[in-house]
C-alpha cells in the first residue's frame, strides 16, 4: 500500500524508521536530480545538490507543516541549495580571475579538453533509453534552456518540465506571483526566439489547441 | 497581421493565459482579443509548441550509486553516529566554508604577530630623546607634571634645519656634554639628553614633563618650544597612546 507524502513523513517522524524517509527519497529524487540539473548545469553539481538536499530535509524534517506540500517543500530547500552552489562558482570564477596565470592558461585548456575527450570516449551509457533522450532536438531544447538567465531557467524548469503552479514557484523562489509570471513570460520569449529557426528547419507544427 | 496596442499589452498575458493562471476577468478579456486577433492565435501557439517541447524532455537520468549514497546517508543521520554525522557533515560542508578557511587562518596569525609586536614592551635601555613639536606651555599645564624633572640641556634653534638624529647620536656618547652649537638642531625640537645614572627611564606620558630648565636659544629666535626632561628610574617602556616611541637607538620621539 502506497502512503501519502505526509503519512510517510508523519511515520518517520514517530518511529524514526529511515525505511520510512527513503520511501520518500525515493519518489523525489529524480525529480530533484533532474531539475538540479537544469538548474545548474553540470551533474557533479547536481549530484551534490541531491545529497545536501535531502540531508537538509532530514535534519529538518521536523519543521515540515504536513498541511502543505511535500514537493514545494523539497524543492525550495533545492532551491536554496542550487543558488548557493551557483553562489559558490561565482565565487570560484572570480578568485581564478584573480590568480589567473597565462602560462598555464594553454595546459589547463588542454587538460580539460583532454579531459572531455576521456568523458565521451569512457561514455558508459546503460541504456538506450539515454542515447534516445540525446536526440538531437532535446540536445537543442537543453541548450536553449542554459542560454537562458538562472531567474528564468528555474522558473520554466520548475513550470514547464516538474508542474509546480505559479503560487508553489513563488514559494519554491521566494517571490510574488507577479515575478514568476514576469520570469516565466520572458524565459519562454527568449525560448520561442531560439527554439523557432530550430522549429520551422525541421517543420515542426504549432501543437493543436 | 501587425500587432497593435492591444497585441502589445496582450502579450504578457498568453503566458498565463496558456497555463491557465489569470483571473476570470483577464482571462475573458484575453479569450474577446484572441477570437478577432490572428497575430495573438499564432503567438499563443508557439507558446504552446515550446511548452509542448519542454514538457516532453525526459528527465536527466540519475547517476548510479547515488541512490545507494543517499541511503547511506540516511542511515547514518538516522542513526546519529559519529561517522554519520562525520560523512554527512563532509558532503554538505558549503563551498563558503572551504573557501574561506586558509583565509580565515591567515588573518588569525596576522593578528596574532600584530598583537604581540604592540603588546610585549621593549626593555632596550633608552639614552637620548627626540622630542619634536612640544609646547612647553601645554606641558606645564599638565596636572602630571612633577613625575619628571628637568635636568639635561636643551638647544634649539630657529635657523639651518640640520639632522637632528646625528646630534643625538653624537649625544648619547657623551652625555654629559652639551649639544656642540645651538644652529645644530632644528626649530621646534628638542634635543634630551639624560643622565647616565638613568639607564632606564620610564617614559610617561609627554603630559609628565614639567618646565624646561636650560634651554639655549639661537639669539635671532625667540623661545622655542622646547621641553628637556629626566625620566624616573625603574621602568622602561613607551606609551603610543601619548606619541612617545623608542626607534632603535634608543631615542624617543614625542609628538603632541
Amino acid at each position: 500500500m502506497d502512503l501519502s507524502d505526509e503519512a510517510l513523513i508523519q511515520n518517520f517522524r514517530q518511529t524514526k524508521d529511515p525505511a520510512y524517509f527513503k520511501s520518500v527519497v525515493r519518489r523525489y529524487e529524480n525529480r530533484v536530480y533532474s531539475a538540479a540539473l537544469r538548474i545548474v548545469g553540470t551533474a557533479e553539481e547536481a549530484e551534490e545538490v541531491v545529497q545536501d538536499t535531502f540531508m537538509k530535509m532530514h535534519q529538518n524534517i521536523a519543521s515540515f507543516k504536513l498541511r502543505s506540500s511535500l514537493a514545494a517543500w523539497l524543492f525550495r530547500i533545492m532551491h536554496n541549495v542550487c543558488m548557493d552552489k551557483l553562489r559558490s562558482r561565482q565565487r570560484r570564477k572570480v578568485f581564478q580571475m584573480w590568480s589567473f596565470d597565462p602560462s598555464s592558461a594553454g595546459s589547463r585548456e588542454a587538460g580539460e579538453e583532454g579531459m572531455h575527450v576521456a568523458v565521451n570516449v569512457a561514455d558508459t551509457s546503460p541504456n538506450p533509453s539515454e542515447q534516445l533522450a540525446a536526440n538531437e532536438q532535446e540536445e537543442v531544447i537543453e541548450r536553449s534552456l542554459r542560454a537562458l538567465p538562472e531567474a528564468q531557467r528555474t522558473v520554466v524548469v520548475l513550470h514547464d518540465l516538474e508542474g509546480f503552479s505559479y503560487q508553489e514557484i513563488a514559494e519554491i523562489v521566494g517571490g510574488s506571483i507577479g515575478t514568476v509570471r514576469s520570469r516565466l513570460h520572458y524565459g519562454r520569449l527568449k525560448l520561442r526566439e531560439l527554439l523557432e529557426p530550430y522549429f520551422e528547419s525541421r517543420d515542426i507544427a504549432p501543437a493543436s489547441r | 497581421m501587425q500587432p497593435d496596442i492591444i497585441c502589445q499589452q496582450i502579450a504578457p498575458q498568453l503566458d498565463s493565459f496558456h497555463d491557465g493562471e489569470l483571473g476570470a476577468e483577464e482571462k475573458e478579456s484575453v479569450e474577446k482579443h484572441l477570437a478577432t486577433c490572428a497575430y495573438c492565435v499564432s503567438k499563443l501557439a508557439e507558446i504552446d509548441r515550446v511548452v509542448h517541447s519542454l514538457k516532453t524532455m525526459p528527465r536527466g537520468a540519475m547517476p548510479q550509486g547515488l541512490s545507494a549514497k543517499l541511503d547511506s546517508m540516511i542511515d547514518s543521520a538516522t542513526a546519529g553516529t559519529a561517522s554519520g554525522a562525520a560523512a554527512g557533515g563532509a558532503n554538505v560542508l558549503p563551498m563558503r566554508s572551504r573557501l574561506f578557511l586558509p583565509l580565515t587562518a591567515a588573518a588569525a596569525v596576522v593578528a596574532l604577530v600584530v598583537g604581540v609586536k604592540f603588546l610585549v614592551p621593549s626593555n632596550r635601555p633608552p639614552v637620548t630623546a627626540h622630542i619634536e613639536k612640544i609646547n612647553a606651555p601645554q606641558v606645564a599645564n599638565q596636572p602630571a607634571a612633577e613625575q619628571i624633572k628637568p635636568q639635561a640641556t636643551v638647544v634649539a634653534s630657529g635657523e639651518k634645519p640640520l639632522k637632528p638624529k646625528a646630534n643625538m647620536v653624537a649625544a648619547a656618547e657623551s652625555p654629559l656634554r652639551p649639544t656642540p652649537a645651538p644652529h645644530a638642531v632644528r626649530a621646534g625640537s628638542v634635543v634630551a639628553l639624560l643622565a647616565p645614572e638613568h639607564p632606564k627611564m620610564h617614559a610617561k606620558p609627554v603630559a609628565a614633563v614639567q618646565q624646561p630648565q636650560q634651554v639655549a636659544v639661537n639669539d635671532n629666535t625667540q623661545a622655542p618650544e622646547v621641553q628637556v626632561a629626566e625620566l624616573p628610574n625603574g621602568t622602561n617602556s613607551f606609551n603610543e597612546a601619548v606619541g612617545i616611541a623608542t626607534d632603535e637607538d634608543g631615542l624617543y620621539d614625542i609628538k603632541m
